[in-house]
């Protein structure tokens, strides 16, 4: 039983771990799930095909994948992408890395629990769309007003997650190294956070599927650049293929964003490891 | 080495006088209320049966220095316990929740020795011989989760002797394992003792465990929590699975000490 068990393991981290990911990521990808969203999408073209739906700004898939090669020809689409890339991207690593040291704080001192936790509580419940017209008169309407917009508004999972995942740490694992004489120090850096990683990525994600929502708000608002902007000026300049192209493009950059995550945080041995106990169970 | 005269004298590796805990706390173990004064010798086998929530627990967490006490005094070799003593290490019943899962089984067991003053060809010479004691030098780029149960415990034991200790403290460590894995780990854990003369307090609550173990039997019991009796067991070692348990001696101290814990 033991050795069935242990042939069918993959090593959770060393060479080849970057071969495997891939692979295994791509076994993970649901054919049939994909089926079902095909067919859908097919449905839809049928619908306004047959003329079942007539809604005028109902358009068929065909037209929007077409507007979207129209958009592409033109670089507008590549544009946009890029820009909204480039905010959710810079404001979720600046909301990671404080996030992240700020959750740690939390998470390992009780003081800084004690006297800071009820202004994070009243801070991260402030609905953070509705700062973005205060946010527009501060930075005007520009890159840094949508980065300060993300950088707010993601700060807050990751850092709750990460709290959060420290304070879930088993007792058995901080006695483990209270026995072992290691210094706080050590047992920080080398047992805690490592153990609370797995709960830090689910920040993370959750994290970037917020700064992709509040790129666009940002967008649409404020910034007169990326997909949110391209969205609204379709829906004005009455576009309605441009404006379904621009929502997709938005769909599948949070998707590719997840995904993204997901296949980096797999490098990381804690949480391949834990992936790997979940795996096995 | 300094020499702790006052443990030349007393002979005594842990003495713990008046030891109490009164939890505020819930929890199964919170309920719990201890009392407790007693003395565990240089190089002993003591084995602590009782009940569950009786507290057993938390008196190896007091002698380990983990956890606090309301009252009382707890010295290792003379010297009071406030914090982890250097050379007294716990091992946890929950042996998956105590390894680190994203280490490999060789990196475990450097834990310990991270920190310390150790030189590396000594750290390793220290892992491997601890990985050889218990049987696992051929798993050492395994992770935790691809070991069985059994070796998962040995693993943790081994990471607790790679620092060298002059005593364990066991908190039911095969209290999750299977019969056979048990009775193994039983007489592994018995030839160690024999070969390091390390001093060893062995909660359990299972009697038979606790006579076949042990030099001493400790019966915790009552409101608070005692020492309720005491059993020295004079059966010769190597003990043997079969053989020792089929002893007079051995089935009419199982017989005492099931009545001393009103069963």
């Amino acid at each position: 039983m033991e050795g069935a068990r242990q042939a069918s393991l993959r090593p959770p981290i060393g060479p080849g771990r970057g071969v495997a990911a891939v692979r295994a990521g791509l076994a993970r990808i649901n054919l049939y799930g994909l089926v079902t969203l095909l067919a859908l999408v097919g449905l839809w073209q049928l619908l306004v095909d047959t003329g079942v739906v007539t809604a005028q700004y109902i358009v068929a898939p065909t037209e929007i994948v077409s507007a979207a090669g129209d958009l592409l020809s033109t670089g507008e689409l590549q544009e946009a992408t890029v820009h909204t890339l480039s905010a959710v991207l810079i404001g979720w690593a600046i909301a990671m890395v404080a996030g992240v040291l700020l959750g740690c704080l939390f998470g390992l001192f009780r003081a800084a629990r004690t006297y800071g936790m009820s202004t994070v509580d009243l801070l991260r419940s402030l609905p953070t769309i509705a700062l973005v017209p205060p946010a527009v008169l501060v930075f005007g309407f520009s890159l840094r007003m949508e980065v300060a917009v993300i950088v707010y508004a993601t700060l807050w999972p990751i850092l709750i997650n990460t709290a959060g995942g420290i304070a879930q740490v088993p007792r058995e694992l901080h006695d483990a190294a209270r026995t072992l004489r290691l210094s706080r120090s050590r047992t920080a850096a080398s047992v805690i956070v490592p153990a609370a990683l797995p709960a830090i990525i689910v920040g993370a994600r959750l994290g970037m599927a917020v700064a992709v929502i509040l790129a666009v708000v940002a967008e649409m608002v404020g910034t007169p650049e990326g997909l949110g902007y391209g969205m609204v000026f379709a829906q004005q300049a009455i576009q309605p293929a441009d404006m379904f192209a621009c929502i997709i493009t938005i769909g599948l950059l949070g998707v590719v964003l997840n995904a993204a995550v997901v296949a980096v945080s797999r490098l990381l041995p804690a949480v391949a490891a834990a992936q790997a106990e979940r795996e096995r169970r | 080495m300094v020499v702790d005269h006052r443990a030349v004298e007393t002979g005594f590796a842990f003495e713990c006088e008046g030891v109490r805990e009164s939890f505020g706390g819930s929890g199964a173990e919170g309920r719990g209320v201890l009392d407790v004064s007693l003395e565990v010798g240089e190089g002993e086998f003591l084995t602590i049966v009782g009940g569950s929530g009786v507290g057993k627990t938390t008196l190896l967490k007091i002698l380990g220095g983990l956890a606090p006490r309301s009252a009382g005094r707890v010295s290792f070799r003379g010297r009071p316990v406030t914090s982890p003593p250097e050379g007294v290490v716990m091992v946890f019943q929950d042996y998956s929740r105590s390894l680190l899962p994203w280490r490999t089984v060789d990196h475990n067991m450097s834990l310990g020795l991270e920190g310390g003053r150790l030189a590396k060809p000594e750290r390793r010479e220290r892992i491997d011989s601890a990985l050889g004691k218990v049987g696992l030098s051929d798993s050492k780029r395994k992770y935790p989760w691809q070991l069985s149960g059994g070796m998962q415990q040995r693993l943790q034991i081994a990471r607790a002797l790679a620092v060298a200790p002059e005593a364990f403290l066991m908190d039911e460590p095969f209290g999750s394992l299977d019969a056979i894995t048990k009775a193994t780990l039983q007489d592994e854990l018995a030839r160690l003792h024999g070969e390091t003369q390390m001093t060893i307090v062995f909660v359990t609550h299972d009697v038979e465990e606790a006579v076949y173990l042990g030099d001493r039997v400790i019966v915790l019991a009552g409101k608070p929590a005692g020492v309720a009796r005491e059993f020295d067991v004079s059966l010769k070692r190597p003990r043997h699975q079969i053989t020792t348990r089929e002893q007079p001696e051995f089935l009419d101290l199982r017989h005492r000490v099931h009545l001393a814990l009103g069963q």
